[in-house]
Parts: structure tokens; C-alpha cells; sequence
């Protein structure tokens, strides 16, 4: 690979970090669309380098994260059994699965994730009472420095949050997202855990989903070092502008924005699974 | 249900375990891009063994070092699953010790059928 291929790579990277900081997706969901349309590498290498990553982002933004006490760490080893093992299933499907497959997949999941952002600027979701019951022994609390209140919330239908949690996993090990496009709107939509703790937990779950799905691609040699460590440190170098960003800028005047860029992907993608590819790719 | 200060504990632990496992990738990433470049050599498009990246090692090529970078940054949420346990198992939380063991488990599965 040339040098200025590495460079646009990870440049590339960078601004999917950014963006995916500023939305709290990680940069998983828009990094293997960037990578596949726009520079043509096998959705595979792709996912399996987005996966590397995810594990980076969740390295980084964990350690911030526990520090705060924004992680629940009992309700993410929890979650953390069914996704786990849904991401293990799934990467397993992604290596013997069609590209095209793989991309149609993808595309229907990045529609989802703009919906689902869409509800989201709507959804005001109240948390669970301190005397609610806790038969799982999950409730938490922590200092939201914005309003400098103590947050104490106990998670809700865990059953449930077990299912959605291993259908993340799956998707997760398929399409190499970090699954925190899917977890956090659980946690907090399914679950009423706050969005902070929420986001807190759910980067340090996909951490461990992603390994599991990067071990499956590295036993099939998919980890391409030429694409991973661009990808790492764009990945890396943007999540840090992306953080100190979303503290300036209104990041609920940027959804439309940001959803409208996830519809384009989302079309490229289900378009590419048919053979069709858009006039800007490639 | 404030945070007790076992849980603060362990978040500090398990914080710790990821700010060194980021550490100790990123100085390999960047002592393997350099000799790398000095070398002119080219990264591997596909990511060798754990015995032939130490071969490489061994023989002085940056390539391994990055290799070694990327495993080193894949294996630190495993360690801090495992820095997790450990810790619930010494504040006498057995349900969730249990419950991250089994994690753990999953995850060294994998690895290990991926390694071999």
C-alpha cells in the first residue's frame, strides 16, 4: 500500500471517529462503509480492522469512562455473557458469508441506527425509583458533573436487555461495529438506564465483543496490518477531537446532519450487495 | 446505593489495566513503525502466529513489533475481564465473580481457537 493510501486511511478513520464520537456510536457503523465503497478493500479485512478498532475506542474512552463511574461494571459482564457469545456466533457467520450478504446486512443495520437515532432526539426516558426491587443486584449511581446531581438508577427487564444484548453480539461479530449502535438505545430505551452510564457501559462492553469477533478473523487471517494501523490510530486521533468537539458544538443540531450521511451509506451498501455502486465511490 | 468504595476500587483497577495495556501497544505500534521505516520494510497483510511474530521479533523486523502491537491491544480487554474477576472474587461478590469468570471464559476460548 502507498503512503498517501495509508494517510487517506486513516484520515478517513478520523473523521468516522469524529462523527461517531459526537453521535456516541463509536466509529465502527460508519468506518466499514467508508472503507468498502470508498477505497474498495474486502468487506472482510474491512470488518475485521473496524473490530481492532472498536477495541482501541473502548480501550481509551473505558479508562475515562470507570473514572467518572459512568461504567456499570456488574450490568456489562452481565450483558456481557450473551453478547459475547453472539459475537463469537456472528463473526463465525461473517467468514464463510457473501460479501454481498455482508453489505445488504450492513446497510439494513446503518437504516436502523438512523431511525433509531431520529427517536432518540425524542425519547425522554425516566429512570427507575432507588426503592424499585434489584434481584440482580445491578443498581448504581453517579455524579453527572453537568448538573453536579448524584444519578442512582437500577436497570430494568434484564431479561430482556440478555436477548437484545446477544442480538447486538450477533450483528456485532458479523458486520465488525462495535454494537454500541445497538446497546446504548437498549440500555437506555429497554433497560431506563441513564444514557451516560449507558454509554459508559456499553463502551466497555463492545470492547470485549470486539475481541471476540477479532480473534475469529485473525484465525482466517483477515487482520491486514496495512489497513488496521491506519485504522487504529484515525480511530484513536479522532475519538480524542470528537470528545473535546461534542463539549462545543449543539451535537443535537448535527443529527439530521449525520442521519442524512447514514442514509446515503445505508443505500450504498444495499445497493452494492445488487452490483450497483453510486457515482462518488471508488 | 451510592458507590461503595470496593466499586470504586475496582473501576480504578480495571481503569488502570486499560490505560497500560494501551500504553504498552502504542509504544510497540510506534518502536515497530520506526524500524519499519528504517528497514523499508513492508507490514504484514496478514497477520502472522503468535511462535512466527516472535520469530520476527527475534530477527529484528518492525513488522512483528506491529503485530505484536495489535495482539497486545486485543488481548487488554481480556486482561481487564480477568483484573475484573479477580477483584469481585476479593470482595467476596461470588454472583458476579461467576458471572465475569464465564465471560473470561468465552473470550479465552476464542482466543485460544484462534491462536492455535
Amino acid at each position: 500500500m502507498e503512503l498517501w493510501e495509508s494517510i487517506a486511511l486513516g484520515g478517513s478513520a478520523a473523521l468516522a471517529a469524529v462523527l461517531g464520537s459526537m453521535l456516541g456510536l463509536g466509529g465502527g457503523v460508519f468506518l466499514v462503509p467508508i472503507f468498502t465503497l470508498f477505497f474498495g478493500i474486502d468487506p472482510k479485512v474491512a470488518i475485521a480492522a473496524s473490530a481492532i478498532s472498536v477495541i482501541t475506542n473502548s480501550v481509551v474512552g473505558s479508562s475515562n469512562h470507570l473514572r467518572n463511574g459512568f461504567t456499570n461494571i456488574r450490568l456489562a459482564m452481565l450483558l456481557g455473557l450473551t453478547t459475547v457469545s453472539g459475537a463469537i456466533a456472528g463473526a463465525l457467520l461473517a467468514v464463510v458469508a457473501n460479501a454481498g450478504v455482508l453489505s445488504f446486512i450492513f446497510g439494513l443495520v446503518l437504516l436502523a441506527a438512523a431511525i433509531s437515532m431520529l427517536v432518540r432526539r425524542q425519547a425522554v426516558v425516566p429512570n427507575s425509583e432507588p426503592g424499585d426491587p434489584d434481584p440482580f443486584r445491578l443498581g448504581a449511581s453517579f455524579t453527572d458533573r453537568a448538573t453536579g446531581a448524584v444519578v442512582r438508577y437500577i436497570p430494568q427487564r434484564v431479561p430482556l436487555g440478555l436477548g437484545a444484548s446477544a442480538l447486538a453480539g450477533i450483528l456485532s461479530g458479523l458486520l465488525g461495529v462495535g454494537g454500541g449502535v445497538i446497546q446504548v438505545p437498549m440500555m437506555n430505551l429497554l433497560m431506563r438506564v441513564p444514557v451516560k452510564a449507558a454509554a459508559g457501559t456499553s463502551t466497555f462492553l463492545v470492547g470485549m465483543t470486539a475481541v471476540a469477533t477479532a480473534t475469529v478473523f485473525y484465525a482466517d487471517g483477515k487482520i491486514d496490518a496495512t489497513v488496521v494501523v491506519p485504522a487504529m490510530i484515525g480511530i484513536f486521533a479522532g475519538s480524542q477531537l470528537g470528545s473535546s468537539l461534542t463539549s462545543r458544538v449543539k451535537t443535537a443540531n448535527l443529527v439530521l446532519i449525520f442521519v442524512a450521511i447514514m442514509l446515503y451509506l445505508s443505500i450504498s451498501m444495499i445497493l452494492k450487495a445488487f452490483g450497483i455502486e453510486l457515482p462518488i465511490e471508488d | 446505593m451510592d458507590q461503595p468504595q470496593g466499586q470504586q476500587a475496582l473501576n480504578k483497577t480495571t481503569a488502570s489495566v486499560l490505560v497500560w495495556g494501551f500504553r504498552v501497544s502504542a509504544a510497540l505500534l510506534v518502536l515497530g513503525l520506526v524500524v519499519s521505516a528504517i528497514q523499508g520494510e513492508e507490514l504484514h497483510t496478514s497477520l502472522e502466529s503468535i511462535p512466527d511474530l516472535m520469530g520476527e521479533i527475534a530477527d529484528g523486523n518492525g513488522s512483528g513489533l506491529v503485530g505484536l502491537a495489535i495482539l497486545v491491544m486485543m488481548a487488554t480487554p481480556i486482561a481487564s475481564t480477568l483484573s475484573v474477576a479477580i477483584s469481585s472474587i476479593r470482595l467476596g461478590d461470588r454472583r458476579y465473580a461467576a458471572i465475569t469468570a464465564g465471560v473470561l471464559g468465552i473470550l479465552i476460548v476464542s482466543a485460544t481457537i484462534s491462536a492455535t
